[in-house]
């Protein structure tokens, strides 16, 4: 039974990562044409990708939002889970589950609502409404990630730092944060890696300042261009496997 | 050990609907080893927290050293806690834990280092200041936690619990440090505790707890051999505790009624008993003596233990519940009967009893 | 002077606000579109519930509201039964590098969702990898066209992106189960796959809730594998609120979609996980 557990393990680990193996190797692949058998091996795409001004103000667009988002998500998910890890209060329960409520709204809706609010409010789209949108989804992975980490850590450090004389501010910032920062480390890369690689949201309130997904989606029409987005999208691929193994390797670290 | 250096006045604490700690007043001495003895959730670790400022009371008061701190948040508090998870920093090393409470001290950086080396030696862990904490045992966690408490010079040190999670040997030998260096910083300790042997064997002052009340407060010796309770003899020590009935009261003494011990003179102390109540005479098991007399009362051994200097033994006889005995090995020996299931007869001196109401 | 009682709360406020009232707004703007009414360029407010009376009457829509209820439902099904041997395999066969094969395994799931569709664009498309190398091979003369842009296509890559994602919660429930009651259960006479009936499967539940919650709702929502994949008949639910929004230009018909389908997903989603129960209480 276990021998076709592994089997079958085996299979499905392949066919995982079949098709983003398939499009890493036709990134490399001379010819417009996305079909067998392969033509020579080239790194034109590369270099047609890098000379884009399109793609590089997009890429400059997502970096400033995944950045702005993961702090922003990663400081508000801190102080979350601080309150609700190391405070008893009335209707804590029922906070920490509705933190979460985000995620079960499908994204289209999500993103509608929030144009429909900037529509009727007046508010221009630009970087900040994608920003907005990005911290809203994101903020519940890192609040996961770190009441997790704080699930592990006695209360009682925080209580032997103010003991010792030192007061709230001091003691979250000598022994809260360097103990958390495992875990703050791990929702800065996770959220980081979210928010960059967001679509629906950024395509309904990036406008005229377009992230790197909604730049490809709006290539993907084109077949000629398809090459171009495949390179694009192994480095995106290759560098948010790599965020993300850290970031997971991070979160479920155990200390001693 | 005069003036009472912390005092506690009606200190009582609830979380929602659960009083944790009732109406509380203490008062402990300054430089005095002083213990809070309960069991799991009598409330003795939150009225600690309470003293050192992790928690606050719902009502009452809390004065240290003359100024009231019932509001004084811990970091401001001359109260020092050793935790009984020890809450080691693990991002720091041993000399830099140590050192944690003194670095807003303004003291230059060698005057600290000589501090924070002159506290590892007091408690014997001279040359560790470089460990890195996950390479110490458990007797050494515990006392960099205690150096650490204690080189910012509290004028209290409030220890929860610190000895539960050692072994039984390294326990007896901390239990002998703990008390030197008590003598020689010469600093007010409250200690927490759930085990009454390590109670009776460190503190100057005991303070029973249990539902969040104080229920006797007196010295090691007065709290075993006069409990003011059936509860606190039964929780400290063993106890028997034999039923009877008030046949007359005098100015002198009491007299009980019991089964199979005939009617006793016993000292009342502080309590009033009427002609007729039902009491409780409570008694130590090494309190009884066994001879051979007729006159005395009667008891089949139905079980015997031994433990080097003394036998315990289970003694029962109709009507009376099983009382238990420590006999002396030497007097065990001239005793045949004890061997086997014989009988025996039993005896105890009037003023080694204390007379405890029958139902409280 | 702020009250120690008041420091969670202060905590709290920023992450509060960042989700649930932002969520809030989002409902509430939704509820107050979906009343109104659609001029040319302009949104008229009101109190009408037109909106709602198509989309609980219009063919098209419940026929879009119907087919993605069972996409989702086909893919999260799917989903489940794909990932539980692996978050089992992960839970109970593997001892040496859990974490490592864990986050291999779940992986794909923080990447681009964008480009995993994508990747099943070129893989099934009329020219892709499939039909190109069916005629290499000489097994077909000429494209098999109904690979792509239709329902197959579309729960095929939706698996395939969503499965990943029901491993984690699966995976926690099963290494919580403790070993001691899988060994009783065998020491009173079960055989492997009763235990498994009798004891994994139910303390696995929570686990398989979870995982069904977190792939039915955006699947059903879906926007991008139908846009990319469907074609005509793929068209789903998510796809018609996002061109109310756009070039239907419809903001209110979009809004009341929007709010019906989401409570739709939401009762199926409770729908399922109460008869899950059941059933499994039904085999024990």
């Amino acid at each position: 039974m276990r021998t076709v557990r592994k089997l079958y393990a085996a299979v499905y680990f392949f066919v995982l990562y079949l098709p983003i193996l398939l499009l890493i190797v036709f990134s490399f692949n001379d010819s417009v044409y996305i079909a067998f058998p392969l033509k020579s091996f080239t790194l034109k795409w590369y270099e047609a990708a890098i000379q884009n001004a399109q793609l590089l103000s997009a890429f400059s667009n997502s970096l400033i939002i995944a950045t702005v988002t993961s702090v922003t998500a990663t400081s508000v998910g801190l102080l979350g889970a601080m309150a609700t890890t190391r405070y008893h209060f009335r209707g804590k329960t029922l906070a920490s589950g509705a933190l979460f409520a985000p995620l079960a709204l499908p994204t289209v809706v999500t993103g509608v609502a929030l144009l429909s609010i900037f529509m009727m409010t007046g508010i221009g789209l630009s970087i900040g409404t994608v920003i907005l949108g990005h911290v809203m989804i994101c903020t519940p992975f890192a609040y996961g990630v770190m009441v997790s980490r704080f699930d592990g850590l006695s209360p009682d450090y925080e209580r032997a730092s103010m003991d010792l004389g030192e007061p709230p501010i001091r003691t979250f910032l000598r022994v809260t944060l360097p103990l958390a920062m495992p875990g703050v480390v791990s929702s800065l890369l996770l959220t980081f890696t979210i928010s960059f690689d967001e679509f629906i949201l950024a395509f309904f309130l990036s406008s005229n300042s377009p992230t790197l997904p909604v730049f490809m989606w709006s290539q993907m029409r084109f077949p000629d261009r398809l090459p171009l987005v495949l390179a694009l999208a192994t480095v995106v691929i290759v560098v948010s496997s790599v965020l993300i193994i850290v970031s997971q390797l991070l979160r479920r670290r155990r200390d001693r | 050990m005069t003036d009472d250096f912390i005092s506690l006045q009606s200190v009582r604490k609830t979380y929602g609907s659960v009083v944790a700690v009732d109406s509380v007043d203490l008062d402990i001495a300054k430089g005095s080893f002083f213990s809070l003895l309960g069991p799991s959730g009598c409330g003795k670790t939150t009225l600690l927290s309470m003293m050192g400022g992790l928690d606050f009371p719902t009502s009452g008061k809390i004065f240290i050293d003359g100024a009231d701190v019932t509001k004084t948040p811990s970091y401001r508090r001359p109260a020092n806690m050793v935790f009984q998870s020890y809450a080691i920093f693990p991002h720091l090393n041993v000399a830099e834990n140590v050192g944690y409470g003194l670095q807003r001290s303004g003291l230059s950086k060698a005057d600290l280092n000589r501090q924070v080396e002159e506290m590892l030696d007091l408690v014997h862990l001279g040359g560790y200041g470089n460990r890195k904490t996950d390479q110490l045992s458990g007797g050494q966690m515990q006392r960099v936690a205690l150096a650490r408490a204690l080189v910012v010079k509290p004028k209290v040190l409030l220890l929860d619990e610190p000895l539960s999670a050692l072994d039984k040997r390294l326990r007896q030998n901390m239990q002998i440090e703990l008390r030197a260096i008590q003598r020689e910083v010469g600093i007010t300790f409250v200690f927490v505790t759930h085990d009454q042997e390590e109670a009776l064997t460190l503190s100057d002052k005991i303070a029973v707890m249990a539902r969040g009340q104080v229920l006797q407060c007196s010295s090691p010796a007065t709290l075993y051999d006069r409990p003011l309770s059936r509860e606190v003899a039964e929780f400290v020590g063993e106890m028997n505790l034999i039923p009877g009935t008030v046949r007359d009261v005098t100015t002198t003494g009491v007299s009980v009624d019991m089964p199979c011990f005939g009617t006793r003179r016993l000292q009342a102390g502080t309590r009033r008993f009427l002609v007729g109540d039902s009491v409780c005479v409570a008694v130590r098991p090494e309190n009884f003596h066994l001879s051979e007399a007729p006159e005395a009362a009667s008891m089949r051994v139905t079980n015997r233990a031994y433990f080097g200097s003394h036998i315990h033994l289970i003694l029962t006889t109709d009507g009376v519940a099983p009382i238990c005995a420590d006999v002396p090995a030497a007097t065990a020996r001239r005793l045949r009967d004890i061997d086997g299931e014989g009988v025996v007869s039993v005896d105890f001196d009037e003023d080694t009893a204390v007379l405890l109401p029958g139902k409280e | 002077m702020i009250r120690p009682a008041n420091i969670p709360r202060l905590l709290l406020t920023p992450a509060i606000l960042t989700t649930v009232v932002t969520l809030g707004v989002c409902l509430v703007v939704l509820l107050v579109l979906s009343f109104g009414r659609q001029n040319y360029l302009d949104i008229e407010l009101g109190l009408s519930a037109h909106n709602f009376e198509l989309a609980l009457t219009k063919p098209l829509i419940l026929k879009l509201m119907g087919k993605s209820a069972l996409i989702a439902t086909g893919v999260t099904a799917l989903s489940l039964i794909l990932a539980y041997p692996i978050a089992y395999l992960i839970a109970f066969d593997i001892h040496k590098n859990k974490l490592l094969w864990l986050i291999l395994f779940t992986l794909p799931c923080w990447i681009s969702y964008l480009l995993r569709i994508l990747s099943w664009k070129l893989i099934l498309g009329y020219q892709g990898v499939v039909n190109s190398s069916l005629m290499g091979l000489g097994l077909v003369d000429q494209p098999i066209d109904a690979l792509l842009y239709n329902s197959n296509s579309v729960v095929i890559a939706l698996t395939h992106a969503w499965a990943p994602f029901a491993i984690l919660p699966i995976y926690v429930s099963l290494e919580k189960i403790d070993r001691a009651l899988m060994k009783a259960s065998g020491d009173l006479g079960d055989p492997p796959y009763r235990t498994f009936l009798r004891v994994v499967l139910p303390l696995s539940l929570p686990g398989v809730s979870a995982a069904f919650v977190l792939i039915f709702i955006p699947t059903f929502g879906d926007y991008v594998t139908p846009h990319l994949l469907g074609g005509p008949t793929g068209f789903m639910v998510g796809n018609f609120i996002a061109m109310q929004f756009g070039a239907s230009n419809n903001w209110p018909l979009g809004a009341a979609v929007a709010l019906v389908s989401m409570l739709t997903a939401t009762l199926l989603v409770c729908l399922f996980i109460a008869g899950s129960k059941r059933a499994v209480r039904a085999i024990g």
